[in-house]
């Protein structure tokens, strides 16, 4: 056995092929519910550097839903195809915390073993002699196996560039459009060009690796491909069993790649399952990481009101006279005449209702934050209400045996997940959100009454987490024991129809 | 920027569950910007379905637009 190509070297090889392909596969799911990408914060119509679609938008703010700008990607292709966001993103995440797992195992070993001098360069000679064996590709030859030490020049600098680089960079650039993140450490997010920075850098890199996997595996192939298969399947220099590594590469790239689409089809056969698993399965790693941070929206001076945007995408339209005439009435009264707003107590079944005034009345928190869809689009706003923490207390404290809010809407969801008849937009928070100074009932934007689209007179805003739980045209605002008593069972409209986690941090 | 909406529903047919729902839409989302229509939901009660679309009152989405998309979409009709 060849010391230089160990088990578990082989082994946390295998296991990425494995994963890259599965983030890789979730990532363009989640690319296409959004195929368009800027470096402006304000991700406005017209503004983008790059789209893979050619629907028009109306420039318009209001008149039409993010939602209608998804693409449906083929199973084969995306994981799990077929406009599935949400799953798109548990996959994604379940697949990069297995990954990031596997490369720090092998970025351990590699230097607890010494095997990091085969792919780190120590001399500057590697830049002429890289340069060198470019040439000979250039010309269509290849290096002769004198060079490859087990690897040659353009080898190291290549390795060294997607293990150390490129893959840390992924990383860091898909955290940097957590929710968690950006409202806990916004220089963080601002220092990658915000959101649409941290999500444009992040498609780069997964262009450069793709590219890099499609060079890397057609080398392997092209140039002393004997070699580089028992190096590969048997840790062994011997090319004398070489025909039996290129039987089991092919079998194993076959298998993988049947994995890959199984995954895709198990999720789709049934939604809900797929989502139970997967939520479960990341909801550790996202509670972990992201569950202590706490937003501080009022107290940072990172985002200011130079960052403010020009243009607000919305999710979901205005109600209109089949979903809720009180609203339009009231709309069409004059400041909010006859608007109510209820908070409640599910358990013990009291009740308070108060009008915009009273609101008005309570300490207002005002601050400026970022507001993203898991799509990918985002705005900066600077926002100004109640903090939930301040507004429930006028029902009394909190009652026994209650451990979440539930916020509904006067306006109906845009889809169910079974396609019945639409029913109230509702979201649900738990104490460590409902505690969070930048979890607030919202009436002003931008120094301004909110406007119609994006949830006047009243929405929430929950800043540590994805729009999909700050409900928009709030109507009531509840203690409630347990969310699985609600609509789907799983803690909200996008929750239920969309299968997002419920903990929407990332 | 208050831009009051409307919705408009229409009888449709065709729908067998939720992959038909999502063709439907997708060929409809083509022709959003052009027909004024900002959103738009499929709606099963029983046999009966719905097409629910939000837009503009000045801007009243064209029929035979709309059946176009849909029977792009598969054998799906627009009723009335």
């Amino acid at each position: 056995m060849n010391p230089d190509f160990p088990i578990w070297l082989r082994a946390s090889h295998l296991i990425n092929f494995v994963l890259i392909g599965m983030l890789l596969r979730s990532g363009w799911e989640i690319l296409s519910s959004l195929p368009r990408l800027w470096w402006s914060n304000d991700s406005a119509p017209g503004k983008e550097w790059l789209k893979f679609t050619k629907r028009e938008l109306p420039k318009e703010e209001g008149v039409y839903t993010s939602l209608m700008d998804e693409k449906s990607l083929h199973p084969l292709l995306a994981l799990p195809g077929r406009e599935n966001i949400g799953l798109g993103r548990h996959w994604h995440g379940l697949a990069a915390s297995l990954w990031l797992l596997n490369g720090l195992v092998y970025v351990v070993l590699l230097f607890a073993t010494g095997l990091w001098r085969r792919i780190i360069p120590t001399s500057w000679e590697v830049f002429p002699d890289a340069w060198d064996s470019l040439l000979v590709y250039l010309s269509f030859r290849t290096p002769g196996i004198e060079h490859f030490t087990p690897y040659d020049s353009l080898q190291m600098l290549g390795y060294t560039f997607v293990v150390f680089i490129l893959a840390p960079s992924m990383v860091l650039t898909g955290l940097g459009m957590s929710p968690a993140i950006r409202s806990r450490f916004p220089w963080y997010v601002k220092a990658l060009g915000g959101h649409q920075g941290a999500r444009s850098l992040h498609f780069i890199a997964m262009v450069l690796m793709a590219g890099f996997i499609v060079m890397h595996v057609g080398l392997v192939f092209l140039v002393h491909r004997e070699n580089n298969l028992v190096h590969m399947v048997f840790g062994d220099v011997d090319t004398a069993r070489a025909g039996q590594a290129l039987f089991i590469v092919v079998i194993t790239i076959v298998l993988v790649l049947l994995f890959w689409f199984f995954l895709s089809y198990w999720s789709l056969a049934d939604r809900v399952r797929a989502h139970k698993f997967l939520v479960n399965a990341t909801e550790p790693v996202r509670k972990g990481v992201f569950g202590w941070m706490r937003p501080r929206g009022s107290t940072q001076n990172v985002y200011t009101e130079k960052d403010i945007s020009g243009f607000h995408w919305t999710n979901g339209l205005p109600p209109t006279a089949e979903e809720s005439q009180e609203w339009l009435d009231a709309r069409d009264s004059g400041d909010w005449h006859g608007w109510t707003i209820t908070i409640g107590d599910d358990i013990n079944g009291t009740e308070k209702v108060l009008t915009l005034d009273d609101l008005r009345k309570l300490p207002k928190h005002e601050y400026i934050a970022t507001h993203t869809c898991m799509q990918g689009w985002s705005a900066t706003s600077k926002w100004a209400g109640v903090k939930l923490k301040d507004l429930m207390p006028l029902l009394g404290p909190r009652p026994e045996g209650a451990n979440y809010i539930m916020i509904d809407s006067y306006g109906l969801a845009q889809k169910m997940y079974d396609n019945r008849p639409r029913e109230p937009f509702y979201a649900v928070v738990d104490m460590d959100m409902y505690n969070e100074d930048d979890t607030v009932l919202a009436y002003e934007r931008n120094g301004k009454p909110l406007e119609l689209h994006l949830g006047a007179p009243a929405r929430l805003r929950v800043e540590s987490n994805h729009g999909y739980k700050m409900v928009k045209w709030v109507k009531s605002i509840r203690w409630i024991k347990d969310y699985a008593d609600y609509g789907d069972g799983r803690g909200g409209t996008r929750e239920d129809s969309a299968l997002q986690a419920f903990n929407g941090r990332i | 920027m208050n831009t009051h909406l409307v919705s408009t529903t229409y009888r449709i047919a065709g729908i067998r569950g939720d992959l038909d729902v999502k063709w439907v839409l997708q060929e409809l989302f083509d022709i959003f910007t052009e027909q004024g229509i900002g959103q738009a939901t499929v709606e099963i009660a029983g046999d009966e379905q719905v097409l629910v679309v939000k837009h503009k009152p000045d801007q009243v989405p064209d029929r035979k637009v709309i059946a176009e998309a849909m029977g792009k979409a598969g054998n799906f009709q627009l009723l009335d």
